[in-house]
């Protein structure tokens, strides 16, 4: 496992590093590495027992550069583009958790020669009439002291231990202070204004892309609502869906053994 | 010398709430259930307020403030250039500040430039113009993304203040307002442009680019006197940075004052409002009970290293405790941020306010909450004949001993 940083048309990326195999790139989400924490998690490495894992953290998350121009997901696809040239990454296979797996998507529908399997996991980027994703950003913000909104949006048991471990109400730390204001600031720049957390075009766009993808969701995920799993299983043209039963949004934390053998077995 | 400026400050809060809303809202902002609105109730309110404003401006205040809040019972002022445009013809001396407008909510800040040019012509060069970038209600209410809020008032601010200063037409080449044709009817009346005020809450960011620009700065975190100071003293050192001189009047201050005959009346009197005030219109907003809107991850409008020296700071390590967490009486008086007495009590603290922060511009809330407006008036009045005289007279001395440049400045112009 490393971590290293690297220049991206001036701005700093951090980028993870682990395993070998395969390449494949790993697009992080909120409760994900690079996201409320700065380390991997057991999802990670059962990836990287089988794959060459390469995980850049987004701009303004843990060590890479906040980016000003960021006002949306398009150009975030333009940023995780430059992000793979730099890389000297022409085509590889994505895996993508939350608002990383809505950045997958958009690459894959407009870049689809850049992309060879497509995992995408609990993702945003849809819309989906009167099936709307959840606000994280008024679930952040604390009611009466306390953040169980987003315990409740982020995982299917909001009281138990993992959401409490993950998204404490008292920050335990300046790091973990740190981390979560900086993940929300960042996915404020994409997420925040209408449309909220989706293209409003992108679901008419997902027949670009002809390869194997792979839609993986936790049947009680309360931020991006299960319909959106069959959206993208409908209009991916080679998409296969995986409902892992009892776990919420962040399904790689709370099942990440079901999880990973999904997704090493599709990427296999 | 030029003594103190006191202006009057008004929120327009909603005053018609029933009794148990604290008990049964979480917010009295974006979300509160706008059947609570009492239409019949209300006919009238905004007479009301307008003339209380007027009455400031009769008795002799140095203007009245109003300011922008959308979705919200603490401040019915969508549009304060609305209620600007009406001062302009029921008041004759005073100032109108609007503390601000909000161009990061609107698609053309043109607009504002254009009104505000509307208001100085209407007032007869009587405006302060004043900007800010609205809070996280506002994000909410307005789908501004809070990280690009500040680039987008900044870029705003300039453009507006180069329609009303350069002749058009000319085009503007920002990211956020890219515009072919500027060429704004009417001008405004000041030359070469009203005063322009952006409030702020101590951040180095917002006051560097108020002090190059050399514009006032409003503290809009109530502060004790001593918090003042040291934000005045930060803000006249990041002047002196850009190459400007800090006098009293580059910084203005919001107060809160109650005044009546005697110390227990004038409790008496304004305790229900004042609870009002603090219970359900801070309650969102500057209080921990209930939905807190105004600042954290969910409205990431600080910069990271703001975000990290509040992480450092007493704030957080007291749990974030605000205004609006007053448990009760004692406890606001010991937070020090309303002054609530006779003439003479709040003489003697105001006093010691301006001793202590040496601020120019003092703008105060007289109405709080469901207030009555004859309460309202009385310690208006109360204040604007015996504590006003006062503070004048001792602050001319004050700032002619501390700021001697002031007196040159002034014959400069």
């Amino acid at each position: 496992m490393s971590l290293r940083n690297i220049d991206v048309q001036g701005r700093t990326v951090q980028v993870y590093e682990a395993g070998s195999g395969n390449p494949v790139l790993y697009l992080h989400g909120i409760s994900d590495m690079h996201g409320l924490v700065d380390e991997n998690c057991a999802f990670h490495d059962a990836l990287a027992e089988k794959f060459s894992v390469i995980a850049p953290a987004m701009p303004g998350c843990v060590g890479s550069d906040e980016d000003n121009s960021l006002e949306g997901i398009d150009d975030l696809r333009f940023h995780t583009l430059e992000v793979m040239d730099t890389l000297d990454i022409d085509r590889i296979d994505i895996v993508g958790n939350c608002v990383g797996g809505w950045l997958a998507a958009e690459i894959a529908a407009h870049n689809p020669e850049r992309v060879g399997k497509l995992a995408i996991i609990s993702a945003p980027g849809l819309f989906i009439s009167g099936e709307q994703i959840g606000d994280l950003f008024m679930a952040v913000q604390p009611l009466n002291g306390k953040i169980d909104d987003i315990r409740h949006m982020m995982f299917a048991d909001g009281n138990g231990v993992l959401a409490e471990e993950w998204i404490p109400d008292q920050l335990t730390g300046k790091l973990q202070g740190m981390l979560r204001y900086k993940t929300f600031r960042c996915i404020a720049r994409f997420g925040f204004k209408p449309p909220y957390f989706y293209d409003q075009k992108l679901i008419d766009r997902l027949y670009r892309f002809k390869g194997d993808a792979l839609v993986v969701w936790g049947g009680e995920d309360s931020f991006v609502p299960i319909s959106h799993a069959t959206g993208y299983g409908e209009y991916l043209p080679n998409a296969i869906i995986e409902i892992i039963d009892g776990c919420g949004h962040a399904v790689q934390l709370e099942a990440p053994d079901a999880v990973a053998e999904k997704v090493t077995g599709f990427l296999s | 010398m030029q003594p103190v400026r006191m202006f009057c400050w008004h929120f327009m809060a909603y005053p018609h709430l029933p009794d148990d809303f604290d008990k049964n809202n979480e917010s009295g902002w974006v979300t509160v259930p706008n059947k609570l609105w009492d239409g019949e109730k209300s006919r009238g309110l905004y007479q009301e307020y307008l003339g209380q404003l007027a009455y400031a401006d009769e008795l002799g205040f140095d203007g009245m403030v109003l300011n922008e809040h959308h979705q919200n019972i603490y401040g019915l002022m969508p549009s304060p250039n609305l209620l600007a445009s009406a001062l302009t013809q029921i008041t004759k001396n005073g100032k109108i500040v609007v503390l601000g407008n909000l161009p990061p909510l609107y698609l053309n800040p043109l607009r504002v430039a254009e009104e505000y040019a509307m208001i100085d012509n209407m007032s007869n060069g009587r405006l302060i113009a004043g900007f800010a970038v609205g809070g996280g209600p506002e994000a909410f209410n307005y789908n501004v993304p809070s990280p690009q809020g500040r680039r987008r008032l900044w870029e705003a601010i300039d453009l507006i203040v180069k329609s009303w200063t350069d002749d058009g037409p000319f085009s503007h080449e920002g990211p956020c307002y890219p515009m072919r044709y500027v060429n704004i009817w009417p001008k405004p009346l000041q030359q070469p442009h009203p005063d322009v005020w952006v409030p702020g809450s101590r951040s180095i960011e917002s006051m560097a680019e108020v002090a190059k620009r050399g514009y006032c700065y409003f503290l809009s975190s109530r502060s004790h006197g001593g918090g003042t100071r040291m934000a005045a003293k930060e803000f006249a050192g990041v002047m002196k940075d850009y190459g400007k001189t800090y006098t009293p009047f580059k910084m203005g201050v919001l107060l809160s004052v109650y005044v009546s005959e005697t110390d227990e009346q004038a409790r008496a009197e304004s305790q229900e409002g004042i609870f009002y005030f603090l219970r359900n219109c801070l309650k969102g907003h500057l209080r921990k009970e209930g939905r807190s809107m105004t600042f954290g991850p969910g409205v990431p409008s600080q910069s990271l290293n703001s975000w990290e020296a509040f992480l450092d700071s007493s704030r957080a390590a007291a749990g974030g405790e605000l205004l609006g967490d007053a448990k009760d009486w004692a406890d606001l008086e010991s937070k020090n941020s309303i002054m609530v007495g006779s003439p003479e009590t709040v003489r003697k603290k105001l006093w010691e306010f301006v001793e202590d922060a040496k601020v120019g511009n003092l703008l105060i809330q007289f109405q709080f909450g469901n207030m009555k407006d004859e309460l309202a008036r009385k310690s208006m009045k109360l204040f604007a004949e015996e504590v006003m005289p006062a503070m004048r007279r001792d602050s001319a001395e004050l700032f002619a001993k501390d700021f001697p440049m002031l007196d040159e400045m002034e014959a400069a112009l």
